[in-house]
């Protein structure tokens, strides 16, 4: 569903990406990890068609996202780690939006479904400069739900959620994947990629260190198949 | 290709809908009904006037050849500076909600910027009101040049998004260093040639030939052939807003249109991958807009190194001026500096300008300053917007509180006070018992305005950053503090005018009279500290909060 060939971002001579390449089937579920500074979210942009790459081909549902950005675009959706949201419009309105931006004809009943799971029913009349910054990420999470995209992006989805925010959340991402979408989730939260994510890829100065199942990446830079993701973070980061 | 797709249409018209909503939400509590129709009240004060002069006048009352004759240099202008402020690369500018949504949507580059244009141009409806009532006398009929100054302001909205997107496609195809240097030296070479190619005549020693000869200048520049040419674009808006009669502005109306549709086709045509630029710039611009409403000023604090040395405790003021002060001097070093330069360089201007006495000129930037600076220093309790309930905790007593709290943009102020009035005893030193009692009395003028602007803030909290365009109550609030705070220095002024007045015809001397004036005003300022920590402690920050306005 996503595919990244030889994706390299330069920013004057700072190399932010170099020659990346990954897949990310349906229903899978795909963990960004790296430090700071390791181009995750430069990745994530570059797929939305947001950051043009300087090199290599970045793809969504086998269209390209610079030669059919509009095809590419309309089959995926993006949560940036801190959502800014139309200050005049209310919770219903930014899904009002989002439905006819997608051409969803009957959202309104999927809009209910949403605010409802992310308990944001009371405050569906509320303007978004009402709304706590947890709140603001359960609204841009419920738009990027709302056309069931085949491909979702998140950065960080987890800041600012209540537990009962995290779980709905994880659920959610799990039902997707498993209808067939494919999911990216770049987080510092180990122990969300480690319960959430099938597969990992670990970047570091815009370099892929490991991209393929969690299992595999257990086996590869630790002793047993029972280790930590957190063990395996830091083998691959500090050799690196 | 459908250059605006209908959910752009439904974000645009929920814009709309959404400014209204909050206009009326705003009325609805007592303290938003009162701003809001004071802010009518004072909108209809200034326009209606003008509608009936306009209406009971018959024609235009001033030459109306002058906007026929420099309204295309004028629009040359704002053009070229537009082309020079873009040429850096400056990107077409998004909020970041559009970028979180719109960039990464179902929509082309295209469609994206159609969307930017026309909700930028809801904004020239307001721009071109506010021109066409200030050329009213210039032109017969409002309406007729509300349309050429909404058509110019759209001209120049288009040409601005172009400039930008011409930037951003001769960066991505110019990269190295050399190659842009070479563009910089061609466009140097051009605005040179252009400079010189026009007449320029010899210059003159009085003041008025100055004048009338820099005008003549200006009217050799208009008209010489290169200018001319480039202002041949432009010409049916002048002619549109001079026309004589209906049908004659109507075609010339149609010809500007036409103009302005031109520039739109280019901004389109050009299609600059301008996403990345834009997306950079709106998340640095959101930082920015925190930053702002965290420390309640515009300038965000930059040198660290820069410190007060530590104050003497004085029951716990020291320490709040000292934290207001070191943030005023990290965060307007660069502002101050410029300020005080401008200040200064206005004593060899004068000199040069053969000014003997230049205390006109100086008490005039001397009440511009003090006008000016309770909404440039707000190194307050404004400046607190998201700590007051940290100063609430604060083991001191609110009158020292308050105090601390005033002493950093009074001092700050009364630099720039001083500043001036030694400029004047410099200049002319027989002015010096005057630059004297401008220098003992303007601080206690700003100790008046800084405690007004305090006590409104203390009493209906806001925050500067959510104040939008057009917002009617921010425009009530603001007439309102500033009739507080000329209200409150009459009635200060007016008791140690008349208690000063009332000495010196005593004892038969002047400056006794000035002393004692001097006294009471001194008093009534030392007198407003309390009324300010009064405000504070009324303050209910459960339910009165900023954060709610």
């Amino acid at each position: 569903m996503i595919q990244v060939t030889e994706f390299t971002k330069v920013y004057d001579q700072y190399v932010a990406v170099s020659a990346l390449s990954f897949d990310v089937l349906p229903g899978q579920i795909l963990g960004l990890l790296g430090p700071n500074g390791a181009g995750k979210t430069t990745t994530m942009k570059a797929i939305c068609g947001v950051i043009p790459p300087t090199q290599g081909r970045l793809a969504v549902g086998g269209f390209d996202i610079r030669q059919s950005p509009v095809e590419a675009k309309r089959l995926l959706a993006y949560v940036p780690d801190d959502p800014h949201l139309f200050e005049a419009l209310t919770v219903l309105e930014h899904l009002e939006f989002a439905a006819a931006a997608y051409g969803v004809a009957d959202w309104r009943g999927r809009a209910d479904v949403l605010l409802t799971r992310l308990e944001l029913n009371e405050k569906r009349d509320n303007l978004s400069s009402e709304l706590s910054r947890g709140m603001r990420q359960k609204v841009a999470i419920a738009c990027a739900h709302l056309h069931e995209p085949r491909a979702l992006l998140l950065d960080e989805p987890l800041t600012g959620l209540d537990p009962r925010g995290i779980r709905n959340m994880k659920s959610s991402l799990k039902e997707l994947a498993d209808g067939g979408a494919a999911v990216v989730v770049s987080s510092h939260l180990l122990a969300l990629v480690e319960d959430l994510c099938t597969h990992l890829l670990i970047l570091h100065k815009g370099r892929k260190l490991f991209a393929g199942p969690v299992e595999d990446a257990r086996t590869a830079f630790s002793q047993g198949a029972d280790a930590s993701l957190e063990e395996v973070f830091f083998k691959a980061t500090e050799g690196a | 290709m459908n250059l605006l797709p209908g959910s752009l249409r439904l974000l645009l018209w929920m814009h709309v809908r959404g400014f209204w909503r909050r206009l009326y939400r705003n009325a609805r509590t007592p303290k938003g009904l009162v701003l809001t129709l004071v802010g009518v009240g004072l909108f209809i004060l200034w326009f209606l006037p003008m509608l009936l002069s306009m209406r009971f006048r018959g024609g235009p009352s001033a030459n109306p050849s002058v906007l026929r004759d420099w309204l295309p240099l004028g629009m040359l202008t704002l053009s070229v500076v537009t082309l020079l402020t873009t040429a850096g690369g400056r990107p077409v500018t998004f909020t970041p909600a559009e970028t979180d949504f719109l960039f990464p949507g179902p929509y082309n580059r295209r469609q994206i910027l159609m969307y930017r244009l026309v909700r930028s141009s809801f904004g020239t409806l307001i721009g071109a009101a506010f021109f066409s009532i200030g050329f009213s006398r210039q032109t017969s009929s409002f309406f007729g040049t509300y349309v050429v100054a909404t058509l110019a302001f759209l001209f120049l909205l288009f040409f601005s998004t172009a400039a930008a997107q011409v930037g951003q496609l001769l960066a991505e195809k110019f990269s190295s260093w050399w190659q842009r240097l070479v563009i910089v030296v061609v466009a140097v070479a051009l605005g040179l040639a252009g400079f010189f190619s026009a007449p320029m005549p010899a210059p003159s020693t009085r003041p008025m030939e100055d004048f009338a000869q820099a005008i003549k200048a200006l009217e050799g520049v208009r008209d010489s052939v290169v200018v001319r040419m480039a202002t041949a674009p432009f010409e049916p808006f002048a002619r549109a807003v001079a026309a004589p009669d209906l049908a004659s502005r109507a075609a010339w109306c149609a010809l500007s249109a036409c103009v302005v549709v031109a520039m739109l086709a280019v901004c389109l045509r050009l299609d600059g991958d301008y996403l990345e630029s834009s997306a950079t710039a709106a998340i640095k611009k959101a930082e920015q807009v925190k930053k702002a409403m965290r420390s309640g000023v515009a300038f965000t604090p930059t040198k660290k190194g820069l410190r007060l040395p530590p104050l003497p405790h004085w029951g716990g003021a020291g320490a709040i001026v000292w934290r207001q002060g070191t943030t005023a001097v990290r965060s307007m070093r660069i502002p101050l500096l410029i300020m005080g330069l401008a200040v200064v360089a206005m004593a060899p201007l004068m000199i040069a300008k053969g000014i003997k006495d230049p205390t006109g000129p100086m008490v005039g930037i001397l009440v511009m300053i003090t006008l000016l600076g309770g909404g440039l220093f707000r190194f307050d309790f404004r400046a607190d917007v998201d700590r007051l309930d940290t100063l609430k905790m604060l083991p001191m007593s609110s009158r020292l509180l308050a105090a601390g709290q005033l002493a950093t943009p009074v001092v700050m102020l009364m630099a720039f006070q001083w500043l001036v009035c030694g400029i004047v005893a410099a200049l002319n030193p027989s002015r010096l018992g005057f630059a004297l009692t401008l220098a003992v009395f303007t601080p206690l003028v700003s100790i008046v305005f800084f405690a007004v602007e305090n006590v409104a803030f203390l009493l209906v909290p806001n925050r500067v950053a959510t104040a939008t365009p057009g917002d009617l109550t921010a425009i009530a609030r603001n007439a309102l503090v500033f009739l507080a705070k000329f209200t409150a220095l009459a009635a200060v002024l007016g008791v140690a005018g008349g208690v000063g007045f009332g000495v010196g015809w005593l004892t038969g001397v002047r400056s006794a009279g000035m002393v004692a004036g001097w006294v009471v005003a001194a008093g009534a300022c030392a007198a407003v500290v309390p009324v300010v920590a009064w405000a504070f402690d009324r303050l209910d920050l459960s339910s009165d909060s900023a954060a709610n306005s």
